[in-house]
């Protein structure tokens, strides 16, 4: 979100790419053997082991392996790693500069300089199998429109696909996604409800707060009752549902401003509730 | 436990995560400081601005007193605002549908059009 917002204000358009079988990249530094595969026996020594050059998928070190084979190459190719954030890649080249984010096998670049980003690939396509996949419209489940000055971020179509998966496609739409008065409490009566479907809802919801703050109270609320959910915590749930669907192209969006500062905002409920807020945009 | 120290503990956990922010920033070759936070209680803003611990509030967990060195090293800002403008109101309460359209409107959210 930060790569996102700091992206538009200094008008850079990103592009993404993605490794091809990424983990079979890495180079492991351990000695791992591996049973003989089947298809693959050496009737000879059925009893041989065979020992690993490079990393395989559901290897313990896979992932490290990967992240040390690239991070070194990156930075073979004068590459900085952030200082808090290890995934993230910065390239400065005089006044130009060259921004990479990772996220395991894909990568989200962009540059002030175009002819900085097509070397970058070129980088990379010579190094590992990459598929290019242009500029950023999708990632993770999360769609990003980006325009000149203006960049926004929404879930419509996982929204859409819980939408089908929890069989909502027909409800009526509500305003907000939860009553001012409602209370829920620990201790209720009502009748228990089916605790795996509860726990499936919220755990699609939590994913949807990343480009919907309005929903985050409510799903967190209910994210409270998971481990023994009712009728009345169901009803809550299902009335996000019902606001969701009212606004399912709701998204957020950030607006290229000269006044780019990060501002916090802090409140507490003292019902034994406390929640915080901060923002970074560069609106006003 | 008292209101004010409840706002006192949100500001401080506001602040970690506002220094998290910072720090990431600084990847980016971006310097923010005195980074404003916006506290609807004058009560943690005197709270916060004093460095001197008050036999009043001797119960509040030291672990949130650090919100005090940032604000002395002048990395935060803390400041009133009222409630009407509270737009953390939306994380902290189910609300009606004129506040939270509101509230919305103000934290950037607009219907995006493919």
């Amino acid at each position: 979100m930060l790569l996102l917002s700091y992206a538009v204000n200094h008008g850079i358009i990103l592009y993404q790419m993605d490794v091809k079988i990424a983990f079979h990249n890495g180079v492991i530094s351990e000695e791992v053997f591996v049973k003989q595969p089947p298809g693959f026996e050496d009737l000879k020594y059925l009893d041989h082991v065979y020992k690993l050059k490079k990393s395989l998928y559901g290897l313990k070190q896979a992932p490290r392996a990967w992240y040390d084979r690239l991070s070194n190459f990156l930075i073979k190719n004068d590459f900085k790693r952030g200082q808090v954030n290890t995934t993230l890649f910065k390239r400065t080249l005089e006044k130009d500069i060259l921004v990479l984010q990772i996220y395991v096998d894909d990568m989200i670049f962009g540059s002030t300089n175009a002819s900085l980003c097509k070397e970058f690939s070129k980088l990379m396509q010579d190094e590992f199998e990459m598929s290019m996949m242009g500029e950023l419209k999708f990632f993770l489940g999360i769609q990003v429109n980006q325009s000149k000055d203006k960049v926004s971020v929404h879930q419509t179509k996982y929204f859409n696909e819980l939408l089908k998966k929890f069989k909502f496609e027909n409800c009526k739409v509500m305003n907000t996604p939860m009553h001012p008065t409602c209370t829920l409490s620990k201790e209720d009566t009502g009748s228990k409800v089916d605790q795996k479907l509860y726990r499936g809802m919220i755990g699609s919801l939590l994913y949807l707060t990343a480009s919907r703050p309005d929903i985050l109270f409510s799903v967190f609320l209910c994210a409270r009752f998971q481990s023994d959910p009712r009728e009345s915590h169901l009803t809550a749930v299902k009335r996000i549902f019902r606001y969701l669907k009212g606004t399912i192209n709701l998204g957020l969006l950030h607006r290229k401003s000269f006044d780019y500062k990060l501002v916090g905002f802090c409140d507490a409920d003292y019902a034994g509730d406390r929640i915080e807020r901060k923002s970074t945009s560069g609106n006003c | 436990m008292s209101p004010a120290e409840a706002e006192y503990i949100s500001a401080a956990s506001c602040c970690t995560q506002l220094l998290w922010m910072k720090h990431q920033l600084e990847d980016y070759q971006i310097n923010v400081n005195s980074i404003p936070i916006y506290c609807d209680s004058t009560a943690v803003i005197c709270l916060s601005k004093n460095p001197i611990l008050r036999s009043r509030a001797k119960h509040i967990e030291i672990k949130h007193h650090f919100i005090k060195d940032y604000v002395q090293k002048g990395i935060l800002d803390i400041q009133f605002i009222d409630t009407e403008h509270q737009w953390a109101d939306i994380f902290t309460k189910p609300l009606t549908v004129e506040r939270f359209d509101f509230i919305k409107k103000n934290l950037n959210m607009h219907f995006v059009s493919d």
